[in-house]
């Protein structure tokens, strides 16, 4: 299983080149969040929730039912906001099989712009 | 020991207890009803879909009493549990750090039938661990070696009968309660935006939930293991008897305080909480003694004589000694009944913390045994499991003044340059021979491939028909086992920030692969004298580039343009084994 992940995160990220962000929707990478970990993406939806954090903030971004959570070294953006962020998901479990927790996916941003 | 194991098997399969129905199990779902909840009890689980800004409400607390009785949360009586252990080891892959001091040692246990009524349907079901175990926790600080178990091991413990807040386990997963093509966990999850078509105050409906009851942590614990041992503190090789080994703590680390435990209204406030360092134990090991049985080991035929009972403190220097009293209970299967007299004081002071030995055998005992000696030489590290690029960038910061970075500047009068982030080196081994548990030495360094030597043996006395277990728990440290162990998320958010907060928090241990190997009678893997082994683990992380394949790697980003292909087998364990008599 492991090791498949890895396969698919390789084909993953032969395709998207790892050098330009690849737009993806927030469904795709909820539904399989191990295909995209590591994989640096595009994604576009509305802030649901902003918390700012110091000079930082974490933001959810939702597109239809699914939603992401977005970790930024910036400031909160407002709730409402229709926004593009680019970013490097990541996914992670805590704890051993099988009572391992495994985390939804989140990306670290490294940009963001209004969407269009 | 064969015969000890026969009979308890005997009865386990009698009673059926491989395949209790859950109906006999208390309700997970109970972990989250209105009544557990009342007054800051009880779980609260997440979305079907949820994001990383919910997942607070899963360590809200992260273990709630599962029957507080006359008390409010979090207090709660404890409970005693009894079995036999099917696995013993540390969290290999970390736990949640803001509520732990250090990793939790796991036990694993097949409940007695008559303990089963601590069971839940969640231990049982698809989401559980084996059908009839209860897992066992304590962190490993407040938890010495020469207690914990192995495997076949008699298990007593007492300790806080909890669920497992962290691991709702929704499945099968529940339906709005109207538009029940839409499935859900939590009636948030029938409303809009996850469910535009539900039509308002549609509530989740039949969600099977599979919460364990676990007992986390213990306080008090009686490990009881049937092989050949001498009467002496350290495990060294004899004659059939039993080694009973007791340790009582009131310390149980994050799991036990109260400042950990305490639901908050808003989990938003666990990010500004701190209960470090702690100072609420719940447990109070003085309200009761500590009593358990000793199995004995198969009794000679014919013999018609009381046991030889040796008692050896191992209680920490200068802590009160308590008084242990036993008594022999002869027949079919015999027993020693004992007591830790836990509510007498000793010369005027209650005890706390304290350790006992009890080896209990037949006199003159005339089953032959083996003896043999194994000696851990060198562990030889194969991958480190350490990735080309930290997961979280290097940074100093003053350790009161946290936005300072002392890189550029001495930090203000009586404040410490703190490094965080950056490469963290480091393994973690844990090696057992039947139960003996040590520590792996020389391991906080590793970042590369490296054979460091070892200075561990064994002692091991094996009578006819018993087996020869070696088996390590380990791991490869990651950032959060390395820098965020018994720190608040407060102070987390305050030293690293959001951003390098999470990256360490994500960059959990790897696995460096499994070693669990059994040798059987007669020669117990000596070769009938000595014989040396150089074994490999196997599975876990880490591999080499799919082109470049000297390259040693651990994920994809540590091979520019190529694949890390994961083979595991991240170490090699030199060792002999040597036969005394």
């Amino acid at each position: 299983m492991h090791r498949q992940f890895i396969w698919i995160a390789v084909v993953a990220s032969l395709a998207f080149g790892g050098r330009r962000a690849a737009a993806v929707t927030i469904g795709d990478l909820i539904a399989d969040p191990e295909a995209y970990d590591g994989a640096v993406v595009t994604v576009t939806g509305e802030v649901a929730k902003s918390l700012p954090v110091g000079a930082e903030s974490g933001f959810n971004l939702r597109e239809g039912t699914a939603t992401i959570t977005i970790v930024s070294r910036g400031s909160a953006p407002t709730v409402g906001a229709h926004l593009t962020v680019t970013g490097k998901v990541r996914v992670f479990s805590e704890g051993d099989e099988p009572e391992a927790t495994q985390f939804p996916p989140f990306m670290f941003e490294t940009s963001r712009a209004p969407a269009p | 020991m064969a015969r000890y194991l026969s009979i308890a098997l005997l009865v386990l399969a009698v009673c059926g207890f491989g395949s209790i129905p859950r109906s006999l199990a208390l309700d997970s779902n109970d972990a989250v009803s209105p009544a557990t909840q009342a007054g800051g009890g009880g779980c609260y689980p997440v979305s079907i879909a949820p994001n990383l800004l919910d997942m607070l409400v899963l360590i809200n607390p992260e273990w709630a009493a599962l029957d507080v009785g006359a008390h409010s949360p979090p207090v709660s009586d404890p409970v005693t549990i009894h079995g036999v252990v099917s696995l013993s080891k540390i969290n290999e892959a970390g736990d949640f750090p803001s509520d732990h001091v250090t990793d939790d040692q796991n036990t694993f246990v097949d409940v007695d039938p008559a303990d089963m009524g601590l069971v839940a349907t969640g231990n049982v079901g698809p989401e559980g661990v084996e059908a009839g175990q209860i897992e066992l926790e304590w962190e490993i600080s407040s938890y010495p070696l020469f207690a914990w178990a192995g495997k076949g091991d008699r298990y007593t413990g007492t300790g806080r009968w909890i669920w497992d807040c962290g691991h709702p386990g929704a499945d099968p997963a529940g339906t709005c309660s109207t538009t029940a093509s839409q499935a859900c966990v939590i009636d948030a999850d029938c409303a809009p935006p996850l469910c535009p078509a539900c039509a308002a105050g549609e509530t989740c409906v039949g969600v099977t939930f599979n919460y364990h009851s676990e007992v986390h942590p213990l306080q008090a614990v009686a490990i009881s293991r049937i092989h050949g041992y001498r009467t002496s503190r350290r495990v060294r090789g004899g004659g059939p008897a039993t080694r009973t080994d007791v340790w009582i703590n009131p310390d149980g680390g994050g799991a036990g305080d109260v400042c950990s435990l305490t639901h908050q209204a808003n989990p938003a406030a666990l990010l500004i909480l701190d209960c470090f360092p702690l100072s609420e134990p719940l447990a109070d090991v003085n309200a009761s003694d500590f009593a358990f049985d000793i199995p004995m080991p198969p009794k000679p035929t014919g013999f018609m004589t009381r046991p030889i009972i040796t008692i050896m403190d191992r209680t920490p220097k200068g802590l009160p000694r308590a008084r242990v009293t036993t008594t022999f209970v002869d027949g079919p299967n015999p027993i020693v009944h004992a007591v830790v007299h836990m509510t007498a004081p000793v010369q005027g002071q209650l005890p706390s913390q304290v350790g006992k030995t009890i080896i209990t055998r037949w006199r003159a005992d005339p089953t032959p045994f083996r003896r043999v000696r194994v000696a851990i030489t060198a562990i030889e590290i194969l991958n480190p499991l350490k990735a080309l690029t930290p997961a979280s960038p290097l940074k100093r910061r003053c350790s009161i003044t946290t936005t300072q970075d002392c890189s550029a500047s001495a930090c203000p009068a009586g404040e410490t340059c703190l490094t965080i982030g950056g490469p963290t080196p480091g393994w973690q081994v844990f090696l057992e021979a039947n139960g003996d548990w040590r520590e792996l030495t020389g391991l906080g360094a590793v970042d590369a491939p490296v054979t460091i030597p070892q200075a561990v043996t064994f002692d091991a006395g094996l009578p006819p028909g018993d087996t020869l277990h070696l088996h390590a728990s380990g791991k490869s440290l990651g950032c959060l086992e390395s820098q965020l162990y018994g720190t608040s998320l407060a102070r987390d958010l305050a030293l690293y920030g959001l951003t390098d907060g999470a990256l360490c928090l994500a960059d959990t241990s790897k696995d460096i692969g499994s070693f669990d190997l059994t040798y059987d009678d007669p020669d117990f893997g000596s070769g009938g004298s000595s014989r040396s082994y150089v074994t490999q683990s196997i599975g876990g992380d880490g591999g080499h580039c799919s082109v470049t394949t000297g390259q040693l790697c651990l994920n994809n980003a540590d091979c520019p343009d190529e694949a890390c292909v994961v083979t595991g087998g991240a170490f090699k364990l030199h060792y002999t084994i040597t036969k005394l008599r």
